[in-house]
């Protein structure tokens, strides 16, 4: 009987719906404080050059923060609405009512049945006073269900509220702290992977030249990176220099191609930053040669090739095979002209300024290239600045002059035209 | 002690409180048990409504003018302490359902087709009435 009751209870509360609506009202200030914690810091390290040795000095630290945080208090209040509540109680009440109407007034009629009528069974037809109660039991099936949902969903309406404090932070500092010598071994990155390992003492690695694999260029103290200050990366860098030089031996600058001359140029006046005076001389020797080759072009490296003796005669020998002039489609080729070395080339352009003796540089359309022109050329003619000309050249890479690297055509023949 | 005699008190009322408004409503629909008087008078009120029926006037041997009357005294339900013996109640109330097909009320009429259905169908009331099978 009281799990009927309690099934039929859930019943009704299934049919009174409730409508919750939560809200959050922010409360007055109640204090402000600061909340210090430590997080973990980072590895940093200091790069000293004694050559041939690399000496790293690795510390590790925490990050000390101070939070500041404003306590407010706060109320969460939870409204509970049944809107159907009122309807249904209503309805409920009117209809008990009308029950109990019904039955105080069933004792006002007769309790005779009535005999002008008699049933397929052989009984008379029911008493007027309980037809009327019947109706009266009808009345209160009705009345009493909707009484209690509506009852139900009175009780479960109201309104909660949830006091609480909540934090807001509205700021932070952060400062390093725990400063202290880190421990472990100190991994050397370069280009291709780890490159040499060496152990800290007291927070002191020192490596001589000679141990390097390949020049380092990061360093990581096992999985985690070891962060240099701007001076630090670039005496890393000098020294990364250097143990490269070592690497190559010494060459003379005579033998080596422009793009490696070039290079080698660089790596030497990066390495003087650590090795000083030592490098001085050979610097000296490849710089020369460099700027020999700029006036006088490399020597036995111009395009080999049949001698030619008229353009004709040039276009016939040489059959290019890409045109580079305004609206040319093979331009876009000129982003890689590593890949172009020694193809023989049309070019249409103007001459737009000539940078030394025997190298210029030839617009084409929104390109530019530089043109170097043999000191033994068999064609005659004066090309100034603004010159309509064509010609017929051998592609050779890359070519830097002052702060400008283009792409370097050797000319085998130049005409005027267009 | 069995299942079905439980002396629970409580147990006990559960189910005639569940049943109570059944009953009440079902009592709503119907009256006490009608005495056999009662139900004799009726079925002869029924048939005797005019105008009367062929059946009546030729397995009955009556008219108009004497059917209440004659049947009342045939069948001793003038009498008011008649009970039926042969037929029993129950046969009597089972062959009067097709005069209740037009209505409960005994001032509907009963089709004649009804009419002539019941004494087809039950002889034994033709012969309480005092007629011919």
């Amino acid at each position: 009987m009281r799990r009927a009751l309690l099934f039929f209870c859930a019943g009704l509360a299934a049919c009174a719906p409730i409508e919750k609506t939560v809200r959050t009202e922010r409360g007055p200030l109640l204090r402000s404080f600061t909340r210090p914690m430590v997080v973990e810091g980072g590895l940093a390290a200091e790069v000293q050059v004694a050559w041939p040795r690399l000496e790293v000095q690795v510390k590790s630290s925490d990050l000390c923060r101070e939070v500041s945080v404003d306590e407010y208090a706060e109320e969460r209040i939870t409204e509970r609405s049944a809107p159907a509540a009122g309807a249904a109680f209503s309805t409920g009440v009117a209809t008990t009512l009308a029950s109990a109407a019904l039955f105080g007034i069933s004792f006002l009629l007769s309790n005779s049945p009535d005999t002008t009528v008699i049933d397929t069974t052989g009984r008379f037809g029911p008493p007027p006073r309980t037809i009327m109660q019947g109706w009266s039991i009808v009345a209160l099936a009705i009345g009493l269900p909707a009484l209690a949902v509506g009852g139900i969903a009175f009780l479960r309406t109201g309104e909660d509220v949830e006091q609480r404090r909540v934090e807001q932070e509205t700021g932070q500092k952060d400062t390093v702290c725990n400063v202290r010598n880190a421990t472990g071994a100190v991994r050397f990155i370069g280009a291709r992977g780890e490159v040499a390992v060496a152990p800290l003492v007291e927070g002191v690695s020192s490596v001589d030249a000679s141990s390097f694999k390949g020049a380092p260029e990061d360093l990581m103290l096992a999985d985690k990176a070891i962060t240099l200050d701007e001076r630090g990366v670039l005496t890393l860098g000098a020294f990364a220099a250097c143990v490269q030089l070592e690497a190559e031996g010494a060459r003379a600058p005579e033998s080596l191609g422009d793009g490696a001359l070039l290079a080698r140029v660089d790596r030497m006046k990066n390495c003087r930053q650590v090795r000083g005076d030592a490098l001085a001389e050979p610097l000296q020797a490849a710089e020369a040669e460099v700027s020999r080759r700029r006036q006088t072009g490399t020597p036995g490296a111009f395009a080999p090739g049949p001698s030619v003796a008229s353009f004709e005669e040039a276009v016939s020998a040489y059959a290019p095979r890409l045109t580079f002039k305004a609206g040319s489609a093979d331009l876009a080729r000129l982003d890689a002209p590593d890949t172009l070395n020694g193809q023989a080339v049309f070019m249409q352009g103007v001459v737009s300024s000539g940078l030394a003796e025997n190298i210029g540089v030839l617009q084409l359309g929104a390109r530019e290239v530089f043109v170097f022109i043999p000191p033994r050329r068999s064609w005659s003619g004066d090309f100034g600045n603004g010159a309509r000309v064509e010609a017929v050249a051998v592609m050779a890479g890359w070519q830097t002059v002052g702060d400008k690297t283009l792409p370097l055509a050797r000319l085998v023949w130049m005409r005027t035209a267009f | 002690m069995t299942v079905g005699h439980l002396t629970d008190a409580g147990r006990a009322t559960v189910p005639r409180v569940r049943a109570l408004p059944v009953v009440i409503v079902l009592l709503s629909c119907a009256g006490p048990e009608a005495p056999d008087v009662a139900v004799c008078r009726d079925i002869i009120t029924r048939v005797c409504l005019g105008p009367i029926c062929e059946p009546v006037t030729t397995k009955l041997g009556v008219d108009a003018t004497n059917c209440e009357a004659t049947l009342l005294m045939k069948s001793g339900c003038g009498n008011e302490s008649f009970a039926f013996t042969t037929p029993t109640r129950a046969q009597v109330l089972d062959c009067r359902v097709p005069l209740l097909r037009q209505g409960s009320s005994q001032k509907v009429k009963p089709s004649c087709a009804d009419v002539a259905e019941v004494f087809t169908d039950c002889p034994d009331l033709v012969r309480f009435l005092g007629g011919t099978r």
